[in-house]
């Protein structure tokens, strides 16, 4: 069905793609701790981090451990919360704005400097899931996981 | 219908020109009704209000943005092993829709991601190798411009498209094989939607509006490049 020419061709192209791939893939397991945009709370425990590093967290911000501190005279908002993952929680600063999604159970990304087994955030970030439903059902879905 | 007329020039001008109408009826009629639907019919999200129905333009166009780089690929590699010209017509067809698509999705993604994650733009690997997708894009028709040569350019397009489709895959399972703050798959294959039905049909009809679109604009764009390639062959001359 294929001339010489054409079988050549085919030859030449599955090589260089079968060389393309394994190239993308070695880059890729090189980098893979870099292309994780965060952290978990108990990698950060192994973690080997200077007071100046920038780095950021993510887990679930852990249900009523949010609480707004004292307004001192800047005008801004102080907020101190926990955040979690399976294992192990850190405590987290933050002042400023938290985005529409932050609330407590919540995932969040926050970014900041590790000081005195602080998190002391510049940035929080929330993390919205792949779940979509109208008011009505999730709040029917709470009350059958309720009862 | 004979298929493999599609191949020859005169017979996929034919094609081009005869689907046009059809493409840009359903798109209009499939987005209209996905749109109304989406924005309007549509119960607002139980967390992010109002705000979530920017899916119905985020999530068609950044799956197109995918499927016409696959369609590229596919059609690059043809070109390149079986020299066959229909294929390289939709070589050169197809960049700037997908890059129009691919900045849609991303524009699209940054008023979403600003009010829901506090940011316009976070360096995760969906964003980042989305934005890849559009350099691929920006690139092929950078390369297209750039060589005078036809067939020389025609090769280097080829080589870089198929290349670049590496990223397709990455894109695609960059937010299971990474932590990302890019939410996971809503709509899969082979599990069941993670949307509720209300607001899944006008998400369906948008998909389906905005791939006829696609079409439409690769079947404008493919008889205007053969009109140009053949602007001297006597079918041509002769009426089409």
């Amino acid at each position: 069905m294929f001339s010489r020419q054409h079988k050549r061709r085919i030859g030449w192209f599955c090589l260089i793609s079968l060389l393309a791939v394994i190239v993308v893939i070695l880059v890729m397991s090189a980098l893979r701790q870099n292309i994780n945009l965060f952290f978990t709370p108990s990698e950060l425990e192994q973690a080997q981090l200077t007071e100046k590093m920038i780095i950021r967290i993510g887990g679930m911000v852990v249900p009523n451990s949010v609480r707004y501190l004292e307004t001192r005279d800047d005008n801004r908002i102080h907020v101190q919360f926990k955040v979690r993952d399976k294992t192990s929680q850190i405590t987290v600063q933050y002042s400023g704005v938290l985005p529409d999604l932050f609330r407590e159970g919540q995932s969040v990304v926050v970014q900041g400097r590790w000081q005195q087994s602080t998190l002391h955030a510049v940035r929080v970030l929330a993390k919205h899931d792949e779940n979509y439903m109208p008011p009505e059902v999730a709040k029917a879905m709470k009350e059958n996981h309720a009862s | 219908m004979n298929w493999m007329l599609l191949l020859s020039a005169p017979g996929c001008y034919r094609f081009a020109k005869a689907c046009q109408p059809w493409s840009a009826v359903s798109a209009l009629l499939f987005l209209a009704g996905g749109l109304i639907g989406g924005l309007y019919l549509a119960p607002a999200d139980y967390q992010q209000g109002e705000a979530f129905r920017i899916i119905y333009w985020h999530v068609p166009t950044a799956f197109l943005s995918l499927m016409i780089y696959t369609a590229m690929a596919i059609s690059a590699s043809l070109a390149l092993i079986f020299r066959i010209k229909i294929f390289e017509a939709m070589v050169v067809a197809l960049p700037p829709i997908g890059a129009a698509f691919t900045a849609t999705a991303l524009l699209s993604g940054a008023l979403w991601g600003r009010p829901m994650w506090g940011a316009w733009w976070v360096w995760d690997a969906r964003l980042t190798s989305e934005l890849v997708l559009l350099f691929l894009y920006l690139g092929v028709i950078a390369i297209c411009r750039a060589i005078p040569h036809p067939q020389k350019a025609m090769k280097a397009m080829c080589i870089l498209t198929l290349v670049g489709f590496i990223d397709i895959p990455i894109i695609h399972y960059s937010v299971s094989w990474w932590q990302t703050l890019h939410q996971g798959a809503t709509l899969t294959l082979l599990s069941k939607p993670k949307i509720e039905v209300s607001m899944l049909w006008p998400l369906l009809m948008t998909l389906v509006g905005f791939a006829s679109y696609a079409f439409w604009l690769t079947c404008l764009r493919i008889q205007t490049y053969l009109a140009r390639a053949h602007a001297q062959s006597s079918w041509f001359r002769g009426g089409v």
